[in-house]
Parts: C-alpha cells; structure tokens; sequence
C-alpha cells in the first residue's frame, strides 16, 4: 500500500508540472547552401549583400553635379539643388535588405514572402560590379502545431531560375520551408575551390 | 475410484448422488457405509465416522465438501459510466461522455470497449488561437483482477486499451501579417480531418457500494500511436486521448459500475442436503 501511495503521488507531482512544448528554432526561413561547380560545399570570402524586391514602386531622386559624387535619395533634397546639384526623379520598384555584408559564410538563411507567388532575390558581391538576381517560385500556407505556439506560414518551393555572372546554376534540395533549418536551396558558384 | 475436486456445484451435486448411490457400500443392515474420499477410506456408522482408520467427530465432513467450488467462466457483465469526463466537461474546455461494457470471466479478466463522445473547445490566451472538436472515441482492451481473492466483490485492476478516434477540428487565429512584404491573411483551418490511435496501460480498482452498485477509479498512461497530420497543422486534443503536447500523456475515470450478471447462477445447495435428501 506504501508502495502504491508513492507511485501514485509521483505520477501527481508529474503531472502538476507543465511546460511549454513549442520549438525553439521556430524561424521559418528558406535555408541556401554555397557550392563550387563540381558540388563540394564552400565557404565564400566575398562579402554579399541580399535585397529582395517589395510590391509597389517608389520615387528615387538622383543628384549630379559635375567634379561630385552621385547622391541618390528617396526624398526631395533642397540643400543639394541649392549646392549646385542636378536632381532625376525616377520610379523604381521598392526594395529592402534581407541581408547585409556577410562574410565568410557556408550558408545563411532569408524569410519567404506569405502572400506573394515569387520572391525575387537580388545579391550584390564586393568584388564584383554586377550583382546576381534569384528568382524564386512557391506556394504558402499557414500552420499551427500548438495554439499556443501561434501560426506559422511554411512555404513549398516549386522554381527557381538565377542570372550566372558570379553563380553557375542554382537548385532545389529540399523544397518544404520550415523551422527544421533544412537546406533548401543549393548555390553552384563559378569555379572549383582547392 | 477417488473424488478430487468438482468442476461446478452442478457437477458437485451429481457426484454426491454417485457416492450416495453406488461409490460408498452399504450392507444390508443400512448400519455402515464406506467409500473413498480425498481424505482417504471412510467408514461411517451411526455413532462414529472413521477415515484411515482414525476416529472422527461425528459432525466431520470430508474435505470435498469444504473446498469452494471453482468460479464459474462467465461471470456476467458490468456497465460503467465516467463521471470525471463529465464533470470535466461541464467545468472545463474539454471533457467527455464515456460508457463502457466489461465482460466478468472468472472473476479475473475482464475483456472490455469504452464508447464515447469528447469535445475540446480551447482559446490559448497568449496566442488567441481557438482550436474546436467533438467526435466519437473507442477503446477495447483487457483489466486483469490482481487481487488473491477472487470472490470478494472489491477489485484490482491492471489493464491495457487501444484507441482510435476519427473526427475534424477546427483551428482560427488572428491575421497573418507579412512583416516584410506587406500583406495579411485570415487565418482559419475548417473541417481538417484527423484519424488517430494510441494505446494505454490502466491501474485501477473498485470497490462495492450497495448490491450490484461499485464505485472505482482508475489511472492511464496513454501512448499516442500514429494521426494523421494535415500539411496545416497537427491535432492539438484527439478524442478520448487528451492533448498532444507531447508523445504521451495521463489520464483517469472515476467509474460508477453496475454489474448485470445476466447468466450468472446463484449458489445451488450443499452436497451434505443433496446426500440426505438421497437418503
């Protein structure tokens, strides 16, 4: 009888005590792999910068002035046109940075839009001119594991096309978007590491 | 020829009429009978009972007829209804309805299935997510009495269950908002159909009340088996499971138990009535 009382008030005190059964890497988020042409994985010395483009345009004021540096603005300067400056207004489409100058890295990681059928990735090297533009094709739908872990949107990769001027070609490894930090997507760069 | 035990107080009784009539020789005086029992060779006169040759009281009575007959297999049914789901249900934002037959062999195992109905109607405070079900549940299994007396009305129990429970669920939350590229969406999961199994492992007991009328309770571990995972979202409450926070969780009944011995025979009349009636 002793022995059953005190199984019993373990299995009590057990159960008294709660914990929260949420993931704790719960970023949803679209994980790349950097590889060299012949697919060995590679660490990447340059320093990348990765924008993606956001629905809408915005205006984008240009300033020159001879013997100066070009000054590019998204509000109208009067302190610049009053120094001599030569203002261009021009519509562009929006943009923001997802990623800012990382360096020697294998992998990194950006979010995937909710609502948006494409996401269009824009990667800018320092030591090249030209940067390399990833588009990238997918479906999204919420998810909820536990209410109270909230909602989730995962996304399902269906294309992906890419401009070669620093990169070979580009694919798909995994195309289920998660907080399992799966590789998703594979970078081929230009070239053979040593 | 010798008489070990008898198989059923019916068998009992005919085996009494058999030493009455032909196992035990009575002269022609009707003055001494003797036969053989488990105890050995009985003679019985009219002042003295002798087995093996050692004197007896005259009020002795073999052992044959100590020994209790053997429980009979079927022992009848027991009907059981779960107040604690009910209660749970009132009061909380899950609970159940829950009735079980238990099928009595031998006063030690118990074959059983559990029907019910259980809903969940939860809002989590932190997230404002609503998850919604209510569905039928089954379960079949076995309680085994651990009990030594077998014959005693209170029992042990220790047991196993598998469940299955098919049903939809529900799941609404607040908007999904784009924090990057704008947008936001309503977020709600309608109809999403689930089939889940799991297994439990049961200790209980109960104990007689009045009559046919028990109380008991018992504890359960459940062991979640397989669900079927929409690409939305998992079940957050299966049906006669509990939540699913995590792979396994506990669970308990507190029983009012009717038993229905359909079938059962009372206690039928002693071999020493039975053997004077054949005298």
């Amino acid at each position: 009888m002793k022995r059953i009382f005190s199984i019993l008030a373990t299995a009590a005190i057990m159960a008294a005590c709660s914990s929260n059964n949420c993931p704790l890497e719960n970023f949803v988020a679209c994980n790349y792999g950097f590889y060299d042409e012949e697919g060995k994985a590679v660490t990447i010395l340059d320093t990348i910068t990765v924008k993606t483009l956001l629905p809408g345009n915005k205006t984008v004021y240009t300033y020159r002035k001879l013997g100066a540096m070009t000054v590019t603005k998204e509000v109208v300067d009067s302190s610049l046109i009053n120094a001599g400056y030569t203002m261009k207004p021009e519509v562009v489409r929006r943009d923001t940075i997802l990623l800012n100058r990382l360096s020697k890295a294998s992998t990194f990681k950006l979010p995937m839009s909710y609502f948006n059928g494409e996401d269009t990735l824009v990667i800018s090297y320092s030591s090249i001119a030209l940067p390399d533009t990833i588009k990238i094709t997918h479906d999204s739908y919420p998810y909820v594991e536990l209410p109270e872990c909230g909602s989730y949107r995962f996304h399902y990769i269906t294309n992906v096309q890419t401009t070669d001027r620093h990169i070979d070609h580009i694919e798909i490894s995994n195309p289920k978007v998660n907080y399992d930090g799966n590789e998703n997507i594979k970078i081929y760069l230009n070239g053979i590491a040593e | 020829m010798r008489i070990s035990r008898f198989t059923s107080t019916v068998l009992r009784n005919k085996a009494v009429a058999l030493i009455a009539t032909s196992l035990l020789s009575v002269n022609a005086l009707g003055q001494t009978i003797t036969g053989e029992t488990t105890e050995g060779k009985v003679t019985i006169t009219d002042s003295t009972v002798v087995v093996n040759g050692e004197n007896k009281p005259t009020k002795w009575v073999p052992s044959w007829e100590e020994e209790e007959p053997p429980l009979m297999f079927f022992q009848g049914f027991t009907l059981s209804f779960d107040i604690l789901g009910a209660g749970m249900r009132a009061m909380s934002s899950n609970g159940s309805l829950e009735a079980a037959l238990r099928l009595n062999l031998k006063n030690t195992y118990f074959p059983i299935a559990e029907l019910g109905v259980a809903n969940c109607n939860k809002t989590d405070d932190n997230t404002n997510i609503h998850y919604v079900t209510s569905a039928p549940y089954f379960r079949i299994g076995f309680d085994y009495n651990v009990l030594k007396d077998k014959r005693q009305d209170n029992r042990l129990f220790v047991g196993a269950r598998y469940g299955i429970s098919t049903f939809n669920y529900d799941v609404q939350g607040p908007k999904q908002i784009d924090p990057i590229w704008g947008g936001e969406h309503d977020f709600a999961l309608n109809g999403i159909n689930c089939t889940s199994q799991w297994l439990e492992i049961c200790f209980g007991c109960q104990v007689k009340v009045w009559s046919s009328f028990h109380m008991g309770w018992s504890i359960r571990y459940k062991s979640e088996l397989s669900s079927s995972n929409s690409d939305n979202s998992k079940p957050y409450y299966i049906p006669g499971y509990g939540t699913t926070t995590t792979g396994s969780c506990w669970g308990g009944t507190y029983n009012l138990i009717f038993d229905l011995n359909w079938g059962k025979k009372k206690k039928s009349a002693t071999a020493v009535q039975v053997q004077s009636e054949n005298q």
